[in-house]
């Protein structure tokens, strides 16, 4: 019966996850509370978060867990560096000064922050914090997991064999042959950020043809058993700190897509970067589906395949992995990425002192309430109109109806880079052309990215193909969309016929099953609240701002409507 | 010291507006520091007791977001290659120095910024107009630069009537900064150096112990 922290921090997505009995209590992303878009700094205030939420203090903590072993990781940084004499000289010196700049004394530090003493701060490997963030929380006994990353402490890929709780290692893929790396050189290739970007890389590839195969095999060999091999002189991550990729690449390629330029999709020039993309992302999918393959074969008495880490983020692989890879079902955790890793290494912090840790995660509501008494006041005091409607869902669904958009601050926040209706933008997805109109005055963002659909597990047969299962509940899976969804819905489907649908149940979410009831059709477009560049929101506040600096109709707070009235 | 700041910025103005690359950096660094204002006021909206505050940060969040925008905007225009993201961190301000020290600290930050932005303006008066129109959006800019000095200003005499001393103690800290930012940038510079020094000394020895095959 123990109180246990997660933390990870200082690479990407610093994150904090409280477990108490065994059961994950609450889990904040740092980024949704400083605001910084995809803080990695040591996580104080979604600790501070984690313990409000949970209303613990920090001396009832037990045990505090990294999500990942420092030294492991400076002695790879070491040796991948100096093994590369003179290639790696930058390399060496900024990673130095990286681990030596508080990465390699952050158990310290969080043994101080909290108080606590040494034998209660513990690290645990990097691949290992996702595979427990995947299987211990999947309901699946026994399981395959397959956790797929850019590098963790010196591991790129690896399979693990979950049973009777405990994770078993079978296979890794060291450093630097890395698949996560590989389309993150792809993703800087193509001018976008690295570690932000590999989404718009996988909309990207909907646009192209993965015709360049010949070029790519120069570079990378896909094996037998999904692992690969890049060429050293193409892909610099092994010598450079910055810079994903040499001049190799665009030698084989053309010169690499400066940052910033407006896509034209039909220019010859950007078709070629979308053939790019569309063969970087078939040779990820090869490679995950022979993985997959590869654990099955590992793992033999396992029906279910866990993934995780950032590669596990690629909804269409992860598709292609549920349809043609060998499992019955495929779990992916609602946070995929390294905040998932907090999760991980909390939840293996509390398996270590005795608890039984094994639960399906049954919602990723795991952030603070929306607070309706405080945005009430903020919201009187900016001057806006504050009403609370008798029939708030009958109102709501008239709205959207009318081609309104409605921003929603409800309840818990979010757990992992979804929206699920928490902290949520919706619209009714007809016509297409509300996708521009979103993506114009709120999101900003690249034609190729698509907006999602949200539906109930009614009308979910009649809306989209392909299996319906775990995935859709947390919005990692893609489907193929019908007919009556081109109809209903095209503003939330992507170019190549999918749509990366969330399932809704009354028994999580009462509230969005009864506006789907309500709205002329049962679907909805569902988007993450959050300005262009922006993190989700989190706090009333955030929404609040959101509702100032855009064009919405209202913006819901549990059983508020506001609008932005005349002051 | 908002009065060097002005001095400071009309000596170094011609020079920076008499090429379109590095006017476009330095409006880039402006795009900068609005974003960074937007997560400081968004932070003390979560954080103060006041719901009326909160409202007032909250407007003040919404004017430096548009000015981030103006800013990254005007950027480009002066120079397309300019078209970087713009990253921010946070100091956690709000957080570290309590509400009142905050306030003195950001009221500080405006009275600076108008002085910068009144020492631009006088230098693009009666000259050439560049790409983007910079007089116009500077000068939009500093009308709610204005108004964020002046409510700062009064909420600062509010929460702390004997300011005096606030600001001074928020005038030394930024003296600080500055001054902590200087000793980092040298210090990086000697770390440079010794880094490569160590490297250059390990990697022989590296590459003797390697497996081979
Ligand atoms: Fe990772
Ligand atoms: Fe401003
Ligand atoms: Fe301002």
């Amino acid at each position: 019966m123990a109180t246990v922290l997660g933390v990870s921090a200082h690479y990407h997505d610093a994150a904090a996850c409280l477990v108490r009995d065994g059961a994950v209590v609450a889990a904040v992303q740092q980024e949704r509370i400083s605001r910084v878009k995809n803080d990695a700094s040591f996580p104080a205030a979604a600790i501070a978060q984690c313990l409000r939420i949970a209303d613990v203090d920090p001396g009832a903590i037990d045990r505090a867990v990294f999500y990942e072993q420092p030294f492991a990781k400076l002695e790879r940084v070491m040796r991948s560096t100096l093994t590369t004499f003179p290639h790696g000289l930058s390399g060496f010196v900024a990673g130095m000064a990286r681990q030596l700049g508080g990465r390699v004394f952050v158990l310290d530090h969080l043994r101080e922050h909290l108080g606590l003493s040494r034998d209660q701060v513990m690290a645990v490997p990097h691949h290992q914090s996702h595979a427990a963030s995947a299987y211990l929380v999947s309901g699946a006994e026994p399981a395959a997991v397959l956790v797929v990353d850019g590098v963790g402490e010196n591991e790129t890929t690896s399979i693990w064999h979950g049973t009777g709780g405990a994770l078993v290692p079978r296979y890794t893929q060291p450093f630097p042959d890395s698949l996560g790396l590989f389309y993150a050189a792809i993703t800087a290739y193509l001018g976008f950020a690295v570690n932000e970007g590999e989404y718009k890389v996988m909309g990207l590839a909907a646009f192209g043809q993965p015709r360049l195969e010949e070029e790519f095999a120069a570079f990378i060999t896909v094996h037998d058993d999904g692992s690969v091999t890049l060429d050293r002189d193409t892909f610099l991550h092994m010598v450079h700190p910055t810079r994903a990729f040499g001049p190799r690449l665009e030698q084989r390629l053309g010169p690499a897509r400066p940052f910033g330029r407006p896509w034209r999709l039909f220019d010859p020039a950007d078709a070629h970067y979308a053939d790019v993309a569309a063969t970087a992302q078939a040779v990820l999918e090869t490679a995950l589906l022979r993985l997959a393959r590869t654990a099955h074969r590992l793992c033999g008495d396992a029906d279910t395949l866990c993934l995780a880490g950032g590669v596990a983020l690629n909804v269409r692989a992860v598709r292609r992995v549920l349809d043609e890879g060998p499992f019955h079902e495929v779990f992916v955790a609602p946070a995929a990425g390294d905040a998932g890793g907090a999760m991980g290494a909390a939840l293996l912090g509390a398996q270590d002192l005795g608890d039984d840790v094994q639960r399906p995660l049954a919602d990723a509501a795991l952030g603070a309430p929306a607070d309706a008494a405080r945005a009430q006041a903020v919201a009187a005091s900016l001057g806006f109109a504050v009403a609370r409607p008798s029939d708030l869902l009958g109102q709501a669904a008239r709205v959207l109806d009318d081609g309104g958009l409605l921003a929603v601050c409800r309840g818990r926040s979010e757990w992992g880079p979804r929206a699920l209706g928490h902290r949520s933008l919706l619209a009714r997805p007809r016509p297409a052309a509300v996708q521009d109109r979103i993506n114009a005055q709120v999101k900003r963002r690249e034609p190729f990215r698509p907006l999602a659909p949200v539906t109930t597990r009614d009308a979910f047969d009649g809306y989209f193909g392909g299996r319906c299962d775990k995935l859709q509940r947390f919005m990692t899976v893609t489907n193929p969309a019908t007919a009556k969804a081109r109809r209903d819905c095209p503003a939330a489907l992507h170019v190549d016929g999918t749509a990366r649908a969330q399932l809704v149940e009354a028994a999580s979410d009462p509230w969005l099953t009864g506006l789907l009831a309500r709205t002329a059709e049962p679907v909805l477009l569902n988007t993450s609240l959050n300005a262009a560049g922006e993190p989700i929101c989190d706090a009333v506040e955030d929404a609040l701002l959101f509702l100032m600096r855009h064009r919405v109709a209202a913006l819901v707070v549990d059983d508020l409507w506001i609008e932005r009235g005349r002051r | 010291m908002s009065l060097i700041f002005g001095a400071l910025t009309r000596l170094f103005a011609p020079f920076v507006w008499s090429s379109p690359r590095r006017a476009a950096r330095m409006v880039h660094g402006f795009a900068h520091a609005e974003r960074a204002s937007v997560i400081d006021m968004q932070q003390a909206a979560r954080h103060t007791p006041s719901p009326a505050r909160a409202a007032q940060y909250l407007r003040h969040a919404a004017d430096e977001w548009r000015h981030a925008q103006l800013f990254a905007r005007l950027a480009h225009k002066l120079d397309a290659a300019r078209s970087g993201p713009v990253h921010v961190d946070t100091e956690h301000l709000y957080d570290t120095l309590g509400e009142a020290s905050f306030l003195a600290f950001v009221h500080m930050g405006e009275q600076r910024g108008r002085a910068q932005f009144d020492a631009h303006l006088a230098h693009l008066a009666g000259r050439a107009p560049l790409p983007g129109r910079p007089r116009a959006v500077i000068r939009g800019v500093l009308r709610d630069e204005h108004q964020h000095a002046a409510y700062t200003g009064a909420l600062l005499d509010e929460l702390e009537p004997r300011r005096g001393g606030l600001v001074a103690r928020m005038a030394r800290r930024q003296l600080w900064r500055q001054w902590l930012r200087a000793g980092r940038a040298l210090s990086s510079g000697l770390y440079l150096v010794t880094g490569g020094l160590l490297y250059v000394l390990c990697a022989p020895l590296f590459t003797l112990l390697r497996p081979r095959g």
